[in-house]
C-alpha cells in the first residue's frame, strides 16, 4: 500500500467505527440488548482506535519522503477545493500519538465508563465510544489533511465530538453549561480561521495547501490571514484570551480530557500553524503578536494551577500553559521544538489524566482536599503520576526535560536575530518559560503531596489500583512518557520531524545539551523546593496557602471567565432580546399596523356612507360637480 | 413527444391528478395511499430529468443563449397575454425540483401515518400535492408570466393546510392565533406576489417576450426598465425568501403550520424566492442587480444577524426554527448578492442544504410537539433521558444546521463568506467579516437550543414520553439524515449538475 | 353646425328613407318579443312554471340569436351617412349573449324566491326580460341617445325590482335610493349630451370621435364639462367612487336574485354604455386622468370599507364597487398611450375583466343564495359559517368563486382578468396605477379570504341556520357559471379574442 493510500485510510478507519456506532441503540436500561450494544460498541470503539494505530504506524515505517496526493472536491466558481492528503514524518508521528492515545483511551473507558448514575449501567456507552472514534477519525483529519477546507471540516468535527463529549455526564449539572462554553469559545475563534482560509483560498484560488504555500501572496494578505487564522488557533488551542473554556471542559469524563483536552485537540491549533509554517515564517508581525500570546498563556496556566483544587483543573491549566510553551516555541520560529513538545506532552499529559481518572475513580472525588496518602494503597497510579509530574516539570532524563529545553534553546536563535521572529520576543518567552519552570515544579509538587502524601482525608473510602483495563493503558502511557525524550538522540527520529520543516534555519537539532540547561534545572528545584518546604512544616496544610491574598484571584485565572461574561455574554443576550423585541414591535409592528390601520380606515370610511338618503343625493351631486369643474379647470389649462 | 418533454410533463401531471384523485376517492386511507403513490411517481420522474441531457456546454459560445436546458417543452397559451406553456429544466432548477418531490413524498407519508387534527387526512394530502405543483411550476417555468402563476398556486393551499391543521389543539387560543398567522401569510406573500406581476410586465411590455431564455441577460431593456423591473422583482422574491425586514411572517406561519406544512414552507417554499432571484431577477435584469448588489448584501447580513440574534432570545422551540431560516436564508441571500460564480453556487447548495436541514428540524421539532403537547423550551429539558433516538437526531439536526463542515450546511454558508471576500472591497470584505460572525452566533442559539432541550432534567412532560419513534417517523426522517450527510461529503451531488449554467448566466450577468 | 341641422331637419337628403337591416335587429326583436310573450303567458295560462319557462326560452333564443348574428361580419343599420346608431359586430354579440345568458342565470336563482310565493312571478319575469332587451340593445348602440335610452331600458325595470319583496322596509327603502340616485345620474347624463350636442352637434359616437379629435373644439371648456358628466353619469351605473353609494344600501335591500343582476347584468350595462362613449366618442386626454383617479379611487375606497362589511350581500356589494375600479382602470391608462393598437389594448382589457368578472359575481351570488334558505336574504356572515362543511359541493363553488374575484389560483380565470388589467395598465405607461392595482389585490384577498375560511370554519358557537337544501336550479346555475369560468380560466385566449374583435 503506498503512503498517500495508507494516509487517506487514517481516518476512514475510525470514521466508520464512530459511524456504525451511531447506529447502535443508545439505551435500553438493565436490557440484555443493552449489553450487546455495549460490547459491540466496545469492540468498535478498541477496534477502530487499534486499527487507526496499526495504519499510523505502518505510515510512519513506510513514509520516507513527504508524500501527497489530492483530487478535485468540488470547484465553486473558480475556486479549487481538493480531497487530499499530505503526508511528512512530522504528520506520521503526531497520527502515532493521536492514535496511541485513543487507543489507550477506548481501553480505558470500557472500565471508567462501567457505573453510570447511583447502581446502574451508564446507558449511553454506544454514542459515547462512537463520539471517541469520530474524534479520532477527526483529527486524523487534521493530521493528514492536505487541502484547508478540509482540515477545517476535521477542526470542526473534533469540536463538535468535544462538545458532545463534555456533555456527556448527566450526573454533572454544569456539563451541558462547559460544553456549550467549549463549542462556542472555539467557534468565536474559527471566525477568524474561517476567514483566513477563505482569504489565502481566494488568494491564491485554490484551497490546497500546497497551493496556498506557493502563491505569492502580498504583505497585507499574508498578514491579515495569518493574524486571522491565529484566532483559530487560540480557539482551539485554548491560548489566551480564548483559554476559558479548556477549564471548564474537565466537566467531561476523564478519559475525554485525557484524549482531547490534554493529548490532541488542543495541540491542533500548534499543528495547524506548522502545517502553514512557511506562511507564519515570512510574517513577522504575526509571530510577535503569537509571541505575546504564548507567554501571557503560559504564565497565566501555570499560575492559575497553583491554586486549584479540582486535580483535573489543575491538569487542565498545566495543558494550558504547556500549549503556551509550543506556541511560543512557533513564535520563536522552531516549528520543530512545538512539535517535539506537543509529543511528549501528548504523551505525559495522557498520562497525568488517566492516572488521575484511577485516582477519582478510587475515591469519588476529583477534590485534592479530600484526597491523601493514596500513596500506599495505590502504588501504581502513584509511580505513574510521579513520572508523568516529572515529566511535565522537566526532571532530566524524562521526555518532558528534553522538549522543553528545546522550546527554550530556541529562544537562543531568536535573541541572536537568527530566527524570522524580533529579538524582543525571543526575550519575552526565554523570560517567561523560565519563569513557567519554577511555577510548573511547584503546582505538580503540590499536586503529588496533596494527593499521594500525607493522611487519607475521607477515611471512609478504601482506595485500591485500578482494575486492570484502566491500569494497563496507563502503565503503557508511561513508557512513552518517560523516554521519548531520548528518542531525539535517534537520527530516524529527529529526521521524521524536521521533514516537515525543511528550510529551518537555526535549529540543527532536537536536543541542545549546554550550559543553559543549568538554569532551567535550577528553576525546577526551586519550585519543587518551596512546595516541599511549606508542605514539611505542616503536612495537613495545602501549600497553596502561602499564596496568601493572590489564592482566590489565582483560583478564577484573573477573573478572565468574568470579565468575558461582562463584555461577551451579557452584551450578546441583551442585543438578543432587543433584536427580539425589536423585531416584534417594530418591523412587525409595522406590517400589523398596516394591516390594523386599513382596518380603521375601512370603517371610517363604511361610518360616512351610512348617510341618509337626501344627504347622500346631495353629497353625489356635489362630487359631480366637483369632478365637472375640475375636468373643466383642466380642459382650460391643457 | 420526447421522453424529455414527457418527464417535464408528468413532473407537474402527476402531482396534479394525484391531488383530483385524492380529493374524488372518499375512503380516506386509501385517498392517502393513492397521494402517497402520486409523490412517489413525482420523484421518480424529477429525478429521471437528469438522465439522457443534453450535454455540451463546453461550446458554450457568445450566440448560444444563456439559459440552456436539459429538455423543455415550449407550447402557446395566451398569446394575448405573452403566456406560453414554456418548462425547461437545468442545473440550477434540477437540484430544487428533486428536493420539492423529496420532501412532498416524504410529508405525504408522513400524513399516512399521522393526520394532525383539524381536518381530513386527504383533504391535506391533496392540498400538499397541490403545493407541490405549485413549487416545481415555478422552478421549471421557463416563461415569467407562467412562473408568476406557478407562484401563485402555492399560496391558497398553504393557506389553507396552516388554517386548517394548524397550531396546536390542546391550545384554546390556537384557531385564533393560527388565523392570524395564516392571514399574515397569505397577505403578506401576496403582496410579494403581484409586486412581481407588476414586474414581470414592466419586464415583458418592454421587451415584447415573456421567454426567460431570450430574456436572460438583460436582451436590450434600458437601464432605467431593468432597474424598476430589478426592484420589484427583487421586493417579490425578498418577501418570499424571506429578507430581513420582510421576514415578519415567515415566523407565525412556520410556528402556526401543521409538521408538514412547516416542512414545506421551510424546506422548500422559501427557495421560490431565492431561485426567483436568481433565475429571474438577476437573469432578466443584470444591470439592476449590479445596482443593487450592495444593498441586498446589506440587507442579508443584516439578516443574518437579526435573525440570530432573536433566535438567542426565542423560548418556542417552533418559532426559533423559524427564525434560524431568516439567518440562514441570509447566507443564501448574500451569495447571491456577491453576483459572483463562487457566491452563486453557494447559493444553490446553501438553498439545498437548508431544504434538508430545516425540514428535518421541523419534523423533529413537530414530533416533540407532538409527545408533549408544548413546544416552550422552559418544560422541554432531559429529553435524552427519556428519548435518546429523538434527541440525537435532533442534536444531528442542530448540528448540521450551525453549519458543521462535512455536513450540507457547510458549503452554503461559508462559500458565501467565502464569495464576499472574494469580491473584495471594503464593503464586502466588512460584510463578510459580519456574516461569519452570525456563523458563531448561529452556533450559539442552536447550542442553546440543545442545551434547553437535550440536556438536564426531565420535567414532567418529557419524564412522561416513551423512548420509541415510529416506523413511519424513521422513515420519513432518514432520508434527510443521509442526505444531510450525503450533500456535505459530496456537495458536487448538488453543484456538479449546477456549474455550467451559473457559469453561462453569469457570463451574460457581470458584464 | 348647418350640416347637422340639415339631417335633423330632414329635409334634402335622401338619406332618411333607411333600409332596416332586421338581421341585425334579430336580438333585440327577440329580447323584447321575449318580454311581450312573457307578459301575454302570464296573462293568459297564470301559471308560473310557464312564465319561467317562457322567460327563458327567451333568453336562450336571444343567445343563440346574438351568437348566430354576431359570428358573421358586422352589421349596421340605421345609418346616416357614414354614423350608424345600430352597429352589431363581434363584441356587441358577446355582450348580448352574455346578457341574455346572465338573465338566464338569474332566472335560476330567483326559483327559490318565486316558489316562496312573496313574489309576483309574471311582472318578476317581464320586467328581468324588459332590462334584457335594453342590455341586447345597448351592446350595439351607435350614438348617444340609443346609448341612453338603452341604459335607462336596462335600469328602469330594476327600480322595481328592487322594491318587489313584498312587506319589507329595507326593500322599499333601497329602491328609493336606487331610484332617485339613478334618476340623477340619468339627468347628468343627458345634460352632458346635450352640451356636447351643443357644442358639436354630433350624436354618434364615431362622428362624435372624430369631431372632438379635432384640435379647435375640445378647448372649449363646455366640451370638458360635457364629457365630464358623460362620464360621471355612467360612473353611476358602474358605482364607482363617488357615485357608488348608493350600491351597498341597495343590493342589500334587494331580493338576492336582483341583487346578482345588478352586480352582474346591470354593472355589464354599464361598462359597456361607459366603454362605448370613452371608446367611440370622447377625447382621451379628459377621460384618462379622470377615470384613472376615479378607478383608483373606486377600487381603494371599496376595497377598505369590504374590510369590514359583517353582511354577505354588503360584502359583495363593497367588493363589486371594487372590482368596478379594476374595469375601469385600463381605461385610465388611455390618456398617456397615443398608438391605436395599445389603445384598443386598454379597451379589451376593460372589457375582458368585465366579463371574467361577472361570471364569477354570478358563481359567488349562485353559491350565496343556495347556501341561504329560500327567499332569504343574505343575511349574516356569521350564518353561513361551517356552510362548506355541510355542502361541500355548493361550498367549494362558492369559496373557488371568491377566491377567483380576489384573482388567485385555482380561480385562474380571476386571475387572469388582474393580469389582463395589470398588462394594459403596465403596456400605457400607468406603472403607478398597475401598482394601485397590486396593493388592491391584497386588500381584497383579505375579506375574500376571510369569507372564504369562514366557509371552512367549524360552526361551533353560532347557532347554524337551518339546514336547507338548496334548490336544483340554483346548483346547476352555479355549476354552469363554475364550469364556465373554470373552462375560460384554462383558455382565457377565448374572451381577450372576442373583446378584442
Amino acid at each position: 500500500m503506498s503512503a498517500t493510500t495508507l494516509g487517506a485510510a487514517l481516518p476512514v478507519v475510525p470514521l466508520l467505527a464512530g459511524l456504525t456506532g451511531l447506529l447502535l441503540p443508545p439505551s435500553s436500561s438493565g436490557a440484555t440488548t443493552g449489553r450487546t450494544a455495549r460490547r459491540v460498541a466496545v469492540a468498535l470503539g478498541v477496534a477502530g482506535a487499534a486499527g487507526a494505530l496499526a495504519l499510523a504506524v505502518a505510515l510512519l515505517v513506510t513514509l520516507d519522503d513527504p508524500a501527497e496526493a489530492s483530487t478535485t472536491w468540488i470547484d465553486l466558481g473558480g475556486l479549487t477545493v481538493t480531497l487530499g492528503v499530505r503526508l511528512d514524518g512530522a504528520a506520521a508521528l503526531v497520527a502515532v500519538a493521536v492514535t496511541t492515545v485513543a487507543l489507550a483511551v477506548q481501553v480505558y473507558s470500557i472500565g471508567y465508563l462501567r457505573q453510570g448514575p447511583p447502581d446502574e449501567p451508564d446507558h449511553r456507552y454506544p454514542p459515547y465510544a462512537a463520539q471517541i472514534s469520530l474524534f479520532t477519525a477527526a483529527m486524523l483529519l487534521v493530521v493528514v489533511s492536505g487541502d484547508l477546507i478540509l482540515l477545517l471540516v476535521g477542526w470542526e468535527v473534533m469540536g463538535i465530538c468535544s462538545y458532545l463529549l463534555i456533555a456527556h455526564d448527566r450526573r454533572l449539572p454544569e456539563a451541558p453549561a462547559a460544553a456549550m462554553k467549549a463549542f462556542l469559545v472555539t467557534r468565536v475563534g474559527d471566525v477568524g480561521f474561517l476567514l483566513g482560509i477563505a482569504l489565502l483560498g481566494v488568494s491564491a484560488g485554490s484551497f490546497r495547501i500546497t497551493d496556498v504555500l506557493a502563491h505569492d501572496h502580498g504583505t497585507a494578505t499574508l498578514t491579515t490571514a495569518c493574524l486571522l487564522l491565529l484566532a483559530g488557533v487560540a480557539g482551539k488551542s485554548a491560548q489566551f484570551p480564548l483559554h476559558t473554556w479548556l477549564p471548564d471542559a474537565m466537566a467531561g469524563p476523564t478519559p475525554i480530557s485525557a484524549l482531547i483536552h490534554a493529548a490532541t485537540m488542543v495541540a491542533a491549533g500548534v499543528y495547524a500553524v506548522t502545517r502553514l509554517w512557511p506562511l507564519f515564517e515570512a510574517t513577522p508581525t504575526v509571530l510577535a503578536v503569537l509571541g505575546v500570546m504564548a507567554s501571557v498563556t503560559l504564565l497565566l496556566g501555570a499560575l492559575a494551577a497553583t491554586a486549584q483544587d479540582d486535580i483535573k483543573r489543575v491538569l487542565a491549566w498545566s495543558t494550558v500553559s504547556q500549549i503556551g510553551y509550543m506556541t511560543g516555541a512557533l513564535a520563536v520560529g522552531a516549528p520543530t521544538a512545538a512539535l517535539f513538545h506537543l509529543l511528549t506532552h501528548a504523551a505525559f499529559k495522557a498520562l497525568l489524566f488517566l492516572a488521575a481518572g484511577a485516582v477519582i475513580h478510587a475515591v469519588g472525588t476529583s477534590l485534592m482536599s479530600r484526597m491523601g496518602g493514596l500513596r500506599h494503597s495505590m502504588p501504581v497510579t502513584f509511580w505513574c503520576t510521579v513520572i508523568g509530574l516529572g515529566a511535565l516539570v522537566g526532571v532530566p532524563p524524562l521526555s518532558g526535560f528534553w522538549s522543553k529545553e528545546g522550546v527554550l534553546a530556541a529562544t537562543e536563535d531568536a535573541l541572536l536575530g537568527h530566527g524570522p521572529a524580533p529579538a524582543w520576543v525571543g526575550w519575552l518567552v526565554l523570560v517567561s518559560g523560565l519563569l513557567g519552570v519554577a511555577v510548573t515544579a511547584w503546582y505538580a509538587t503540590r499536586l503529588l503531596l496533596r494527593t499521594f502524601f500525607g493522611v487519607n482525608r475521607l477515611p471512609s473510602a478504601r482506595p485500591h489500583d485500578p482494575p486492570a483495563t484502566l491500569r494497563w493503558p496507563v502503565l503503557l502511557l508511561a513508557v512513552p512518557a518517560a523516554l521519548l525524550g531520548l528518542a531525539g538522540f535517534a537520527p530516524w527520529f529527529t529526521d521524521r520531524l524536521l521533514s516537515s520543516a525543511p528550510g529551518e534555519l537555526g535549529v540543527p537539532g532536537l536536543l541542545h545539551v549546554g550550559p543553559l540547561m543549568v538554569l532551567p534545572l535550577a528553576l525546577l528545584l526551586v519550585g519543587v523546593g518551596l512546595a516541599w518546604s511549606r508542605w514539611q512544616r505542616d503536612g495537613s496544610v495545602d501549600p497553596a496557602t502561602t499564596l496568601g491574598p493572590l489564592r482566590p484571584v489565582l483560583a478564577r485565572a484573573f477573573r478572565l471567565d468574568d470579565v468575558q461574561h461582562t463584555l461577551v455574554v451579557r452584551p450578546t443576550t441583551a442585543l438578543g432580546r432587543l433584536a427580539r423585541s425589536a423585531d416584534e414591535r417594530v418591523v412587525d409592528g409595522a406590517v400589523t399596523g398596516t394591516g390594523r390601520a386599513a382596518r380603521a380606515l375601512g370603517g371610517g370610511l363604511g361610518t360616512l356612507h351610512r348617510a341618509a338618503l337626501p344627504r347622500a343625493a346631495a353629497g353625489v351631486l356635489a362630487g359631480a360637480l366637483l369632478i365637472g369643474l375640475a375636468a373643466a379647470l383642466i380642459g382650460v389649462t391643457t | 413527444m420526447s421522453t424529455g418533454e414527457f418527464l417535464l410533463v408528468a413532473v407537474l401531471a402527476l402531482p396534479a391528478l394525484g391531488a383530483l384523485a385524492v380529493a374524488a376517492i372518499p375512503r380516506d386511507r386509501v385517498a392517502r395511499s393513492v397521494g402517497v403513490l402520486a409523490a412517489a411517481l413525482t420523484l421518480v420522474a424529477a429525478v429521471a430529468l437528469v438522465a439522457d441531457r443534453e450535454q455540451g456546454w463546453t461550446a458554450y459560445a457568445a450566440t448560444t443563449p444563456a439559459v440552456r436546458p436539459w429538455h423543455s417543452i415550449d407550447l402557446p397559451w395566451v398569446p394575448g397575454l405573452d403566456l406560453r406553456f414554456h418548462l425547461g429544466v437545468d442545473g440550477i432548477s434540477w437540484p430544487l425540483v428533486v428536493l420539492t418531490a423529496l420532501l412532498t413524498l416524504l410529508c405525504c407519508a408522513y400524513s399516512l401515518w399521522r393526520v394532525p387534527g383539524g381536518g381530513a387526512g386527504r383533504a391535506l394530502v391533496a392540498l400538499l400535492l397541490v403545493v407541490e405543483v405549485g413549487i416545481l411550476g415555478t422552478f421549471l417555468a421557463l416563461d415569467l408570466v407562467l412562473f408568476f402563476l406557478f407562484f401563485e398556486v402555492v399560496l391558497l393551499p398553504m393557506y389553507a393546510i396552516i388554517i386548517g391543521w394548524g397550531g396546536d389543539g390542546a391550545d384554546p387560543a390556537a384557531p385564533d392565533a393560527r388565523r392570524r398567522a395564516g392571514r399574515k401569510f397569505a397577505l403578506y406573500t401576496l403582496f410579494g406576489s403581484v409586486l412581481l406581476l407588476v414586474g414581470v410586465y414592466v419586464v415583458v411590455s418592454a421587451a415584447g417576450t415573456a421567454d426567460i431564455v431570450a430574456l436572460t441577460g438583460g436582451g436590450d431593456l434600458s437601464r432605467a426598465t431593468q432597474l424598476a423591473a430589478f426592484t420589484l422583482l427583487a421586493l417579490a422574491f425578498a418577501v418570499k425568501s424571506p429578507l430581513w425586514p420582510l421576514h415578519s411572517w415567515l415566523p407565525d406561519a412556520h410556528t402556526q403550520a401543521p409538521t408538514v406544512g412547516s416542512v414545506l414552507l421551510a424546506g422548500v417554499l422559501l427557495k421560490m424566492g431565492t431561485y426567483g432571484l436568481i433565475r429571474v431577477a438577476v437573469g432578466v435584469a443584470p444591470e439592476g442587480a449590479r445596482w443593487a448588489a450592495p444593498v441586498l448584501g446589506v440587507l442579508a447580513v443584516a439578516a443574518i444577524l437579526v435573525g440570530s440574534l432573536v433566535c438567542l432570545a426565542q423560548t418556542e422551540l417552533k418559532r426559533l426554527i423559524a427564525y434560524s431560516s431568516v439567518g440562514h436564508m441570509g447566507f443564501v441571500l448574500l451569495g447571491i448578492a456577491t453576483l459572483t460564480a463562487t457566491g452563486i453556487q453557494a447559493a444553490l447548495i446553501g438553498n439545498v442544504a437548508h431544504g434538508i436541514i430545516t425540514g428535518l428540524l421541523f419534523f423533529l421539532a413537530g414530533a416533540i410537539k407532538d409527545r408533549t403537547h408544548t413546544g416552550a423550551l422552559s418544560e422541554l429539558s432531559g429529553l435524552r433521558e427519556t428519548a435518546p433516538r429523538l434527541s440525537g437526531l435532533l442534536a444531528f439536526a442542530a448540528v448540521a444546521s450551525l453549519g458543521l463542515p462535512g455536513l450540507a450546511g457547510f458549503w452554503g454558508e461559508a462559500f458565501a463568506v467565502v464569495a464576499a471576500v472574494n469580491a473584495g472591497g471594503a464593503l464586502w470584505t466588512t460584510l463578510a467579516v459580519l456574516a461569519a460572525f452570525g456563523g458563531a452566533l448561529t452556533a450559539a442559539y442552536l447550542l442553546r437550543l440543545l442545551r434547553r432541550v437535550t440536556h438536564g432534567q426531565p420535567t414532567p412532560t418529557v419524564a412522561a414520553l416513551r423512548p420509541g419513534l415510529a416506523g413511519a417517523e424513521l422513515a420519513a426522517w432518514a432520508p434527510l439524515v443521509l442526505l444531510a450527510l450525503a450533500v456535505g461529503l459530496a456537495p458536487t451531488l448538488v453543484l456538479g449538475v449546477a456549474e455550467a449554467p451559473v457559469e453561462a448566466l453569469l457570463g451574460v450577468v457581470a458584464r | 353646425m348647418s350640416e347637422q341641422i340639415m339631417w335633423l331637419g330632414a329635409t334634402s337628403e335622401p338619406s332618411l328613407v333607411q333600409t332596416v337591416d332586421h338581421v341585425a335587429l334579430l336580438p333585440a326583436y327577440l329580447a323584447a318579443g321575449t318580454a311581450v310573450l312573457v307578459l301575454l303567458v302570464d296573462l293568459l295560462l297564470a301559471r308560473p312554471v310557464a312564465t319561467v319557462a317562457t322567460a327563458a326560452t327567451g333568453a336562450v333564443a336571444t343567445t343563440l340569436g346574438a351568437a348566430a348574428v354576431g359570428s358573421g361580419a358586422e352589421r349596421r343599420t340605421f345609418c346616416v351617412g357614414a354614423d350608424c346608431s345600430y352597429v352589431f359586430g363581434g363584441r356587441a354579440a358577446l355582450v348580448a349573449a352574455l346578457v341574455a345568458l346572465l338573465v338566464l342565470g338569474v332566472l335560476a336563482l330567483s326559483g327559490p324566491m318565486l316558489r316562496a310565493g312573496n313574489t309576483p312571478v309574471g311582472e318578476f319575469c317581464f320586467l328581468l326580460t324588459c332590462s334584457m332587451t335594453g342590455g341586447v340593445v345597448l351592446a350595439a348602440a351607435g350614438d348617444l341617445i340609443t346609448l341612453i335610452v338603452a341604459v335607462e331600458v336596462l335600469t328602469l325595470p330594476l327600480y322595481v325590482l328592487v322594491g318587489l319583496r313584498r312587506g319589507s322596509l329595507a326593500s322599499a327603502e333601497a329602491a328609493v335610493t336606487f331610484f332617485v340616485v339613478s334618476v340623477v345620474a340619468t339627468t347628468l347624463t343627458l345634460l352632458g349630451a346635450a352640451l356636447l350636442y351643443a357644442a358639436t352637434g354630433g350624436l354618434h359616437l364615431e362622428r362624435l370621435g372624430a369631431l372632438l379629435a379635432d384640435e379647435a373644439l375640445p378647448d372649449l371648456p363646455l366640451t370638458t364639462v360635457a364629457v365630464t358628466l358623460v362620464v360621471a353619469g355612467l360612473a353611476f351605473k358602474v358605482a364607482a367612487v363617488p357615485f357608488h353609494a348608493w350600491a351597498p344600501a341597495t343590493y342589500d335591500g334587494a331580493p338576492l336574485p336582483v341583487a346578482a343582476y345588478l352586480s352582474t347584468a346591470s354593472k355589464l350595462g354599464g361598462v359597456i354604455a361607459l366603454l362605448a362613449v370613452v371608446r367611440e366618442a370622447l377625447p382621451p386626454e379628459v377621460t384618462g386622468p379622470v377615470l384613472a383617479v376615479v378607478a383608483a379611487l373606486t377600487m381603494t375606497v371599496g376595497n377598505l370599507v369590504a374590510l369590514r362589511q359583517r353582511r354577505t350581500v354588503r360584502l359583495l356589494a363593497w367588493s363589486s364597487v371594487a372590482q368596478a375600479g379594476y374595469i375601469l382602470a385600463p381605461l385610465g391608462a388611455l390618456a398617456l398611450v397615443t398608438e391605436a393598437d395599445a389603445r384598443t389594448a386598454g379597451y379589451a382589457a376593460a372589457l375582458a375583466y368585465a366579463v371574467f368578472f361577472v361570471l364569477l359575481e354570478l358563481a359567488a351570488f349562485a353559491g350565496v343564495v343556495a347556501l341561504r334558505p329560500a327567499g332569504a336574504d343574505g343575511g349574516h356572515l356569521d350564518e353561513l359559517r361551517g356552510a362548506a362543511r355541510r355542502h361541500p359541493w355548493v361550498g367549494a363553488g362558492l369559496a373557488f368563486a371568491l377566491i377567483g374575484l380576489a384573482g388567485l389560483p385555482p380561480g385562474l380565470a380571476g386571475l387572469f382578468a388582474k393580469v389582463t388589467v395589470v398588462r394594459s395598465l403596465v403596456d400605457g405607461g400607468a406603472g403607478w396605477l398597475a401598482l394601485v392595482v397590486a396593493i388592491n389585490a391584497v386588500i381584497g384577498l383579505a375579506y375574500y379570504l376571510r369569507f372564504a375560511a369562514l366557509l371552512y370554519a367549524p360552526a361551533g358557537g353560532v347557532a347554524a341556520g337551518p339546514a336547507v337544501r338548496p334548490a336544483r336550479a340554483v346548483v346547476v346555475a352555479l355549476t354552469v357559471a363554475t364550469v364556465v369560468a373554470l373552462a375560460v380560466g384554462f383558455a382565457p385566449q377565448v374572451v381577450l379574442d372576442l373583446a378584442g374583435s
